[in-house]
C-alpha cells in the first residue's frame, strides 16, 4: 500500500437527479504503483471519465476512500486539492478544443503553470519551449495560434501543457481516438518514451482496447460503473475471463471474435433449454 | 421493381459489374487554392460482392462514395471527368429525376451519424413510412409488416416502441441499425455505408458489424463499405480499395493484402497498428497525410515513403502487384532494381 500513487478503495459515485440518483461507479476499487500504468477500457456510459474526475478531484465520491501518495483525499478541502493538482495533469480527446483559439500556445501551454509559481515571463518562455521540445516539437513554434498546428501537432501540444507542471500520475481520456490511423503510432510512441524518461504514471481510457493496452501494465474493465474484470493486461487480452469483456476485445481480434461467436452460439443453446423454465 | 431496358452489353458473354466508376476526378475551390478531393478513381462493385474503401480524413474515401450516387452539389464540387455507370447504364447527375429513382431502391446509403439523417421534429415511424410510400408508390401500405420484421432482423428488440420513438430518444447505435433497415426494406442492389460504426459505442459497433457480416451472407446485396478503421474492413470485405490523397494507391482481395501489402503506404499503415505489448515501439508512419490544394509533385506518398527515389517525383500508375491486385507504385516497375533504393 505504502508504494502505491493512486489508490480507489471501494469507490461510489452518485449524482442526483429527478427520481432515482444516477450511479456512476459503484465499488470501484483499484491501486496504481509508482511508474505503473492502468488501462480502463467500457463502454460509453460506463463511468471511465468520472473516474478521471474523481482522481482530479472535480467530483467527490458519496462512499469509499481515494488516496493519492500515501494521502487520504476523501475528505480533503479545495484548497489541499489545489496542492494535489499539480502533481496530476489530465489530457483530453478534443486536443483542438482545449486550446483557445484567439491566444498563441504559449499562453496556454504556460497557464497551468502560473497558477502554482510566481515564474516571470522569461523563465515560463523558458519552460514551455522546454517542454515543446520534449515532445517533438520546436520552440520557435510557441507563438503560433492553435489552427496552425495539424491534429497530431496539437495532441502534442496539449500533452506539453499536461508535462508542464512537472506531475506524477498523467490522466488520458482517449487520447488517440480524435487522430488519423498514420498519427497515432507517433503519438503512442511518444508516449511510452515520456513514461519512461520522466518515470510518470498513467491512467488511460479508452474505447479502443488496443490503445489501452499498448500504454498499461494493467486493465480493468468497466460495465455500469462497476469493475467486472481486472488482470495484467497480457493476462487480459489472452484470457478474457468475462463474456463482456471478450465481446469488447473481439470487435478487433480476429481471433477473439471466433471464439465471441461460438460463445454466443452455446449461450443460445443454453437458452433454447432454458425455455420454460422460470428465471 | 426498377426495371431497367438491358443494354445490349448485358447480352454479351460478360455481365457488366453492378456498379462502374471510371475516371472520377473531384475538386473544390478554396482560398488556398483548388482542392483535389478525388483524382482519376476507378474502380467496379460486382454483384453480391463487399468491398471496404479504406483511407485516412482527406483520403476521399466519402467524396468518392457521396459522388457514385452524385449527392454532391455542384458548385461547390467541381467534376472534370467521371463516369459513374450502375447495372451498365450510365447515371447522368444532371437528370435528377433519374437519380432519385436509383437512390435507395437501386443503391441504398447508411451514413455516418444515422441520428442526424432522420429529421428531429417527426417519429421514426413517420419518417420510415414517408420513405416507404416514395419508393414504393401506392403499395407501400402493405409493406408495414414488413417493417416490424425487417426491424428484429437488425437486431431492434421493441421494434413497435422504436418507431413510435423520436430520433433523439433513442441511441446512436439503434438509430444506426433503423437506417439500415430502412435501406434494406427497399431491397437494393447495392448499400453503400459511410463510417457505419465510427461513432458508435464498442457493443453498438460490434451489433452494426455482425449485422452488416449478416447481410453480406444471406442477402444477394453488394455492399460498399467506407471506414478508416482496418480492423471494421477486414471483417467484412472480401476485397480493399486503399486511398491516400485522393487517389487509390492499392487493390486487391483482403485477406492478400493483409498479409502481404505492396504499397509502402499500405504496409505502414498496417505495420503502425500491428499489436504490440505494452512499452514495445510502434512502427511510426513519418509526417502527415498531404494539404489537398498543395500537393508535392510526383507520388502523393514520396515525402512520407521510405522507399523514395528520383522517379518518385513522377506520378505512378497502378500497376499489377499479383493475381486481381495493382498499387500505385513504382517499385512495382517490371524495371525496378535493388540499385534503386537499395
Amino acid at each position: 500500500m505504502a508504494d502505491a500513487l493512486l489508490t480507489f478503495d471501494n469507490v461510489d459515485v452518485t449524482f442526483p437527479r429527478r427520481g432515482p440518483p444516477v450511479e456512476a461507479l459503484k465499488g470501484v476499487s483499484f491501486e496504481i504503483k509508482h511508474g505503473g500504468s492502468l488501462g480502463i477500457i467500457g463502454d460509453s456510459g460506463a463511468g471511465k471519465s468520472t473516474i478521471c474526475r474523481v482522481a482530479e478531484g472535480l467530483v467527490r465520491p458519496s462512499a469509499g476512500r481515494i488516496v493519492i501518495d500515501g494521502v487520504d483525499m476523501t475528505q480533503a478541502s479545495e484548497r489541499e486539492w489545489q496542492k494535489a493538482r499539480r502533481h496530476i495533469s489530465l489530457v483530453f480527446q478534443d486536443a483542438q478544443g482545449s486550446f483557445n483559439p484567439m491566444r498563441p500556445v504559449v499562453d496556454s501551454i504556460g497557464m497551468p503553470l502560473m497558477s502554482y509559481t510566481d515564474a516571470g515571463k522569461a523563465e515560463l518562455r523558458r519552460k514551455v519551449g522546454e517542454v515543446m521540445e520534449q515532445v517533438g516539437l520546436s520552440a520557435t513554434q510557441m507563438t503560433r495560434y492553435p489552427h496552425e498546428f495539424s491534429g497530431g501537432q496539437v495532441q502534442r501540444l496539449a500533452i506539453a501543457r499536461a508535462l508542464i507542471t512537472r506531475p506524477r500520475l498523467v490522466l488520458f481520456d482517449e487520447p488517440v481516438s480524435a487522430l488519423d490511423v498514420s498519427i497515432r503510432a507517433q503519438i503512442l510512441n511518444l508516449l511510452t518514451d515520456l513514461a519512461k524518461s520522466l518515470s510518470l504514471t498513467y491512467v488511460v481510457i479508452s474505447s479502443d482496447p488496443s490503445v489501452a493496452r499498448h500504454l498499461s501494465q494493467d486493465m480493468i474493465v468497466l460495465f455500469a460503473g462497476k469493475v467486472i474484470e481486472r488482470a495484467p493486461t497480457q493476462q487480459l487480452f489472452a484470457n478474457p475471463q468475462h463474456g463482456y469483456t471478450l465481446s469488447l476485445l473481439s470487435l478487433r481480434d480476429p481471433q477473439l471474435a471466433a471464439r465471441a461467436e461460438l460463445a454466443r452460439l452455446e449461450d443460445a443453446a443454453l437458452a433454447d433449454l432454458g425455455k420454460g423454465v422460470p428465471s | 421493381m426498377n426495371a431497367m431496358p438491358d443494354p445490349v452489353k448485358a447480352q454479351a458473354a460478360k455481365a457488366p459489374p453492378l456498379l462502374e466508376v471510371k475516371n472520377l476526378s473531384v475538386r473544390f475551390s478554396s482560398p488556398a487554392g483548388e482542392v483535389r478531393a478525388v483524382e482519376d478513381v476507378s474502380f467496379n462493385i460486382g454483384r453480391g460482392e463487399s468491398v471496404g474503401i479504406v483511407g485516412e480524413s482527406g483520403s476521399g474515401k466519402t467524396v468518392t462514395c457521396m459522388s457514385m450516387m452524385w449527392l454532391l452539389p455542384s458548385p461547390p464540387a467541381r467534376y472534370p471527368t467521371g463516369t459513374i455507370r450502375f447495372k451498365g447504364k450510365e447515371l447522368d447527375r444532371h437528370r435528377e429525376r433519374e437519380m432519385q429513382k436509383v437512390r435507395g431502391s437501386g443503391i441504398g446509403m447508411v451514413f455516418q451519424n444515422s441520428r442526424l439523417s432522420f429529421n428531429p421534429g417527426y417519429r421514426i415511424g413517420s419518417q420510415v413510412n414517408e420513405t416507404l410510400r416514395v419508393h414504393l408508390g401506392k403499395e407501400w401500405k402493405k409493406e408495414l409488416p414488413r417493417v416490424i420484421e425487417m426491424l428484429r432482423y437488425c437486431n431492434i428488440s421493441e421494434p413497435e416502441r422504436v418507431l413510435r420513438s423520436y430520433p433523439h430518444e433513442v441511441s446512436g447505435g439503434v438509430a444506426q441499425r433503423v437506417s439500415i433497415a430502412l435501406a434494406l426494406l427497399i431491397k437494393p442492389e447495392l448499400l453503400i455505408a459511410d463510417e457505419p460504426t465510427t461513432a458508435l459505442d464498442l457493443l453498438s459497433q460490434l451489433e452494426v458489424l455482425r449485422l452488416l457480416e449478416r447481410v453480406r451472407k444471406e442477402t444477394s446485396c453488394s455492399l460498399v463499405l467506407v471506414s478508416h478503421d482496418l480492423a471494421v474492413v477486414r471483417r467484412v470485405a472480401d476485397r480493399v480499395i486503399i486511398m491516400y490523397a485522393g487517389r487509390v494507391v492499392e487493390e486487391g482481395p483482403t485477406a492478400d493484402i493483409f498479409a502481404d501489402p505492396k504499397h509502402p503506404y499500405t504496409q505502414g499503415l498496417l505495420a503502425s497498428t500491428a499489436q504490440k505489448e505494452e512499452g514495445e515501439r510502434l512502427y511510426e508512419l513519418p509526417g502527415h497525410p498531404p494539404d489537398l490544394a498543395a500537393l508535392p509533385q510526383g507520388c502523393s506518398f514520396r515525402p512520407r515513403c521510405v522507399h523514395a527515389f528520383a522517379k518518385c517525383l513522377t506520378m505512378p500508375e497502378l500497376l499489377p502487384a499479383g493475381p486481381e491486385r495493382v498499387a500505385r507504385c513504382h517499385l512495382l516497375d517490371a524495371g525496378r532494381e535493388a540499385a534503386h533504393h537499395g
